[in-house]
């Protein structure tokens, strides 16, 4: 391609850029939102992902009907007893709902007179001193918690109504680092002891028993094992919590399929748009290059390096609008579509991961029918007579 | 070539080498480190989804039916 070549291309173009502004702007929303959904729901994985690697194994509870009940302490030792089983820890979690019964907050009880706990509060936080802490009954919140205290006049400290009908009050000690927010924004993190009080769990039950085993070889055996305790135990293991993870992100509901049709729909459109268009002005045009002595190569040419432009153009903007929009303005609007927006509002930080498979995907996917819906009818017309085409 | 056409492709390049810039020096390890911690203090880490649909099991108005703000057809 010589330079006259790119000189007329380029002119022609930007002498023709009303025609072409339709399709590229339809083109660069269509890109942004699938590109925005796309970052969103890629950097919310990778972060549960990471956060799931440092999980524990396996988790049991027991279950009454499907549904789940507290767990009895008991089991812990029965678990402590299996080989190759480590670092078997009583979990106690639950929701607390407020009087209105509209919102609600995820109390999780820690055992804050273990050493590891200590470390992990240390690096949570480096300022924090575990003694002020477990001086007086006092508890950490999420950002999301905090706001909503505030805004309901419980600056420093709120009153808890236990399944026993007493009043405990507790202290805000502190909030959480707003990194937190995927997990933590409805969190209210407390002694475990505490815990059990508000949620009314008695001294012998758990939520549920979380434990490792370190040889992944034995998760299948681990399974059985467990299986054979108690008729009445569910066994979770970490693969299938990931799995689940997957899913949730995979098929985003039908927000997703919508989306992809949206760009299909336009996308026949814009087809339509073409074949339409070629018939009168452009079909004129092509007429003329080719009774200039333009052959049907060079028309093919020219038409696949103009769409080729257009096509890179509007994918560059979309997927930059998008990048902006995801990871510097953090998704206002989008992120309430993945978090959801009724209980407790959530503002998370997205961290960038960028999906290069995807998004070459979806480069071909919007490239593709884009070249063919120009190229088909413009070959129809290079190889009629030059005459016929200009009439 | 014409120079309106150089501005866009040096436009473009721009865009294509902030978003490069902005995701080669973003500090992942330092945003993630304090979730992970408080993974591993708690033990938890299901996502805090604001949803209040998925918490409530009963139809309050209607307690022999479903509840109506469950979205378990979107998520499973």
């Amino acid at each position: 391609m010589n330079n006259a070549f790119w000189h007329f291309l380029t002119l022609q173009l930007f002498k023709e850029k009303s025609k072409h502004l339709s399709s590229v702007m339809i083109s660069i929303l269509l890109l942004f939102l699938l590109s925005s959904v796309l970052f969103i729901s890629s950097s919310i994985r990778f972060s549960l992902e990471e956060t799931l690697k440092v999980q524990p194994d396996f988790v049991v509870h027991k279950t009454l009907g499907g549904t789940a009940v507290p767990t009895p302490l008991v089991w812990l030792d029965e678990i402590i007893d299996i080989y190759g089983v480590s670092n078997v820890t009583p979990r106690v979690y639950g929701r607390y709902f407020f009087e209105a019964k509209e919102k609600s907050f995820l109390i999780v009880g820690v055992d804050f007179l273990e050493e590891q706990s200590h470390k992990n509060l240390k690096k949570l936080m480096d300022n924090t001193s575990i003694k002020s802490f477990l001086k007086t009954e006092q508890m950490m919140v999420g950002e999301g918690v905090k706001r909503y205290l505030k805004e309901h006049f419980y600056k420093n400290e709120y009153k808890f109504l236990t399944p026993k009908g007493l009043f405990k009050t507790v202290k805000i000690f502190k909030t959480l680092p707003s990194e937190t927010n995927l997990i933590a924004n409805d969190m209210i993190v407390m002694p475990i002891d505490l815990a059990r009080q508000i949620l009314g769990y008695s001294q012998e039950e758990v939520s549920d028993i979380a434990f490792n085993v370190p040889n992944p070889d034995e998760w299948g055996l681990m399974n059985d094992k467990l299986a054979s305790l108690h008729y009445d135990l569910q066994v979770v293991n970490k693969n299938e919590v990931k799995k689940s993870y997957e899913n949730l992100y995979n098929y985003k509901g039908g927000f997703f399929l919508i989306l992809f049709l949206i760009v299909l729909t336009t996308f026949t459109l814009i087809l339509y748009q073409r074949y339409s268009m070629v018939n009168s002005l452009e079909q004129r045009q092509i007429g003329l290059l080719r009774a200039l002595g333009w052959s049907i190569n060079d028309v093919l040419k020219l038409k696949f390096t103009e769409t080729l432009i257009l096509i890179v153009f509007s994918y560059i903007v979309g997927v930059f609008l998008a990048y902006v929009f995801v990871f510097i303005f953090q998704a206002p609007l989008l992120q309430e579509v993945f978090l959801g927006g009724q209980n407790v509002q959530n503002n998370i930080s997205f961290i960038p991961v960028v999906d290069f498979s995807v998004l070459s995907s979806i480069f071909l996917l919007y490239a593709l029918p884009f070249i063919s819906a120009v190229l088909i009818p413009v070959w129809k017309i290079a190889v009629t007579d030059p005459k016929e085409a200009m009439l | 070539m014409i120079k309106p056409f150089l501005a866009l492709t040096l436009l473009l390049m721009v865009m294509v080498l902030t978003i490069m810039f902005h995701y080669a020096q973003f500090p992942k390890k330092q945003s993630l480190a304090p979730l992970l911690s408080l993974s591993q203090l708690t033990l938890y880490s299901k996502l805090s989804l604001s949803v209040s649909y998925d918490e409530q099991q009963f139809n309050p108005t209607y307690p022999e039916m479903p509840s109506l703000r469950k979205v378990n057809f979107i998520y499973e």
